[in-house]
């Protein structure tokens, strides 16, 4: 992908080429597709937010510098963006209170590799709003506590602490799932 | 990291997935209606074009300001500001004398005495330890020779020179008895004779230098006013993107200087060190080409060519006398008591003795044509870098247009054609600079470059006086990267 998006490329996007930009459409749409999904807490509005995205994408294509990132990089935090947005402003899901239990009780790995990467997904939604988020942008994609910080508008020590308790609740919960799976099976 | 969170990690991080019941079909043709009902955005003129049209601005401001204080001020007045009697000479008498018998009314010669039985001695009141000058009347007509009036006596020089208003005018029916002293004062004539010789010398440099009009004086003489200005250049190349550097940068600059020029004498320091507070460095302009090359990550060659004018201001007020010959001038009345009718009358022609008081400013011009070779180190913080660098120049002087005196205290001059060069034609200069730089992007890069230099004159073609030139520019610039 990286090969394919050259400079002649955006060069025409810049040009309002249709063609070019729907071939760079193309190019990006499986990954920030993926990336919507991570972060959307309600995969309906996912079109809405890769039309909003991508449209972002074109009209502000004058400001990306590839020396600095892959245009795949620069596009997926417009869609991370939208998508922190489209959970704050428009779905408005209520900050639920999670009081984690700190006995750590441990997740044996081969519980994992019984999931699907979908139910590994939906169990990252079900977390509390702000956890979500910031486990996803700092473990999945690896922003940094300040850089979350400035895009969910909260402080770095905030995004920390989020982080950690997200961490237990998804030690919690996972087990607790699989567990009910197994006992769920047993009768 | 756990493993639980590593394996989110490996799972999702940069993955392309096939999500099952998503449909794209008319996305793209939502995203292409949004981007089509978009307006067209205007191409916005980043700001570093602004900066360059301030720079631009700002350099033809200061064009403007130079050329019109140049022409405003620029000029060579001498005046005149008393005469006194040098020598008289070519005397004829006119009138007869009569109701004489004895004939003691006998023209004896001017320096001789006249009986005074029937004449009225109207005497002067004259401080004789003081040098008496005269002072005529000038004006556009020049003095009628018959006329009495204008001729006056003052007998403070200063007085004459500061306050002409309020002098004395003098009227006069002069006898032989009563001619003035200073007229028949033969160390006085001795005096003036030396004056006459000096002063045709000066007078013959002079007129080489500014036509003065005999008579009528007129006050003020306009000479010719120069016009000038761009100077010296310097550029530098700071490539910011280390990474994918090309080495080869053109550069075009120009920007302002100021100049400070100093002579030097062994045998003549008196007058190299009035030199140099005679000529005061004004604002000049610079323009040039400029190639530099990275040497290593923080180093960099330079090499270029410049045009440097600059200007600097003499201005200087000399005195100096020169004989003024007057044909014709009554000198003596001879009036009979009795009747009160004149007698007879004496003419002749008087060479008076005029200060002059020159007041020359000039705006001198040198035009370098200036190579540069400079080696420095830089450092950059994201798009800006600064750094140093220092280096030689070789300067040949193309152009020079200019003014000011020699050991001699007398005015010189040079306006490009004359063998007689001030300065060595090439010559060698030192430079530092600390440069400032904001890459604009990949390839073009704003900078600023202030820059400390020194060039060493020479000799003049006498090889009495040595000068050299400090100058302080600030230039600005853009720079391409090849």
């Amino acid at each position: 992908l990286k090969e394919a998006i050259d400079k002649e490329l955006i060069k025409s996007c810049l040009a309002q080429d249709r063609s070019a930009q729907k071939k760079v459409y193309t190019l990006l749409l499986p990954y920030l597709r993926t990336v919507a999904m991570r972060y959307l807490r309600d995969v309906s509005y996912i079109k809405d937010v890769l039309q909003e995205s991508f449209v972002k994408v074109f009209v502000h294509l004058e400001q990306f510098d590839q020396e600095k990132a892959p245009l795949r990089n620069w596009a997926a935090r417009i869609t991370i963006n939208s998508c922190l947005n489209y959970n704050k402003r428009i779905i408005g899901i209520p900050m639920e209170t999670f009081e984690p239990d700190f006995h750590d009780a441990g997740t044996e790995p081969e519980v994992l590799k019984t999931l699907s990467n979908e139910d590994l997904l939906n169990h990252l939604k079900e977390m509390p709003e702000g956890y979500f988020e910031v486990f996803n942008l700092n473990i999945i994609d690896g922003f940094k506590h300040d850089e979350i910080a400035k895009m969910l508008g909260i402080s770095a020590d905030l995004s920390r602490q989020r982080l950690s308790r997200a961490r237990l609740w998804l030690k919690q919960n996972i087990i607790k799932v699989n567990k009910s799976e197994i006992e769920t099976k047993e009768f | 990291m756990n493993h639980l969170e590593n394996e989110y990690k490996k799972r999702f991080i940069n993955q392309d997935q096939n999500i099952d019941g998503f449909d794209e079909s008319d996305l793209w043709e939502s995203i292409a209606q949004d981007l089509d009902a978009m307006p067209v955005q205007k191409e916005r003129k980043p700001i570093s074009w602004w900066i360059i049209l301030a720079i631009i601005s700002v350099g033809f401001f200061f064009v403007y300001l130079g050329i019109n204080e140049q022409n405003e001020e620029q000029y060579s007045k001498e005046e005149m500001i008393a005469s006194k009697p040098l020598e008289t000479k070519n005397k004829k008498y006119s009138g007869q004398i009569q109701n004489d018998p004895q004939g003691d009314f006998k023209e004896k010669g001017i320096n001789q005495s006249i009986p005074a039985e029937n004449s009225v001695p109207k005497s002067f009141d004259i401080n004789e330890e003081a040098i008496p000058v005269v002072e005529y009347k000038v004006t556009d007509q020049g003095i009628p020779s018959h006329d009495l009036n204008p001729l006056k006596v003052i007998q403070d020089r200063k007085e004459a020179i500061l306050n002409k208003e309020n002098k004395e005018m003098l009227r006069q029916n002069i006898s032989s008895d009563n001619e003035p002293d200073f007229i028949s004062n033969n160390s006085l004539k001795e005096w003036a004779n030396k004056e006459t010789e000096k002063t045709d010398e000066q007078n013959l440099q002079r007129n080489n230098l500014l036509q003065v009009e005999t008579l009528p004086l007129k006050p003020i003489i306009k000479i010719t006013q120069n016009k000038n200005k761009f100077g010296n250049i310097e550029e530098l190349n700071l490539n910011l993107q280390d990474k994918n550097s090309r080495p080869l940068t053109v550069g075009v600059t120009f920007g302002s200087n100021w100049n400070s020029i100093d002579f030097f004498s062994k045998e003549w320091s008196e007058v190299a060190d009035l030199k140099s507070n005679l000529e005061k460095g004004r604002v000049g302009f610079n323009y040039g080409l400029n190639l530099t090359m990275d040497v290593r990550r923080n180093s960099f060659f330079g090499i270029g060519f410049d045009i440097n004018n600059l200007t600097t201001k003499f201005e200087y007020t000399q005195e100096r006398s020169i004989p003024i010959v007057r044909e014709n001038q009554l000198l003596k009345v001879w009036i009979n008591t009795n009747s009160g009718d004149t007698l007879k009358t004496l003419y002749g022609d008087t060479t008076v003795y005029g200060e002059y008081r020159r007041h020359v400013l000039h705006y001198n011009q040198y035009t370098f044509w200036t190579i540069p070779i400079s080696y420095g180190f830089k450092r950059s913080f994201e798009r800006w870098s600064t750094g140093v660098s220092f280096g030689v120049e070789i300067n040949m002087l193309k152009q020079q247009k200019w003014r000011s005196i020699d050991e001699n205290d007398e005015f010189i001059h040079f306006n490009g054609s004359s063998e007689s060069k001030p300065y060595s034609s090439i010559n060698i200069g030192f430079r530092i600079s600390i440069p400032l730089a904001y890459q604009m992007n990949e390839r073009w890069a704003i900078k600023i470059l202030p820059t400390v230099s020194w060039k060493n004159l020479g000799y003049n073609s006498t090889n009495v006086f040595r000068a050299s030139l400090f100058q302080y520019s600030v230039n600005g610039g853009i720079g391409f990267t090849l």
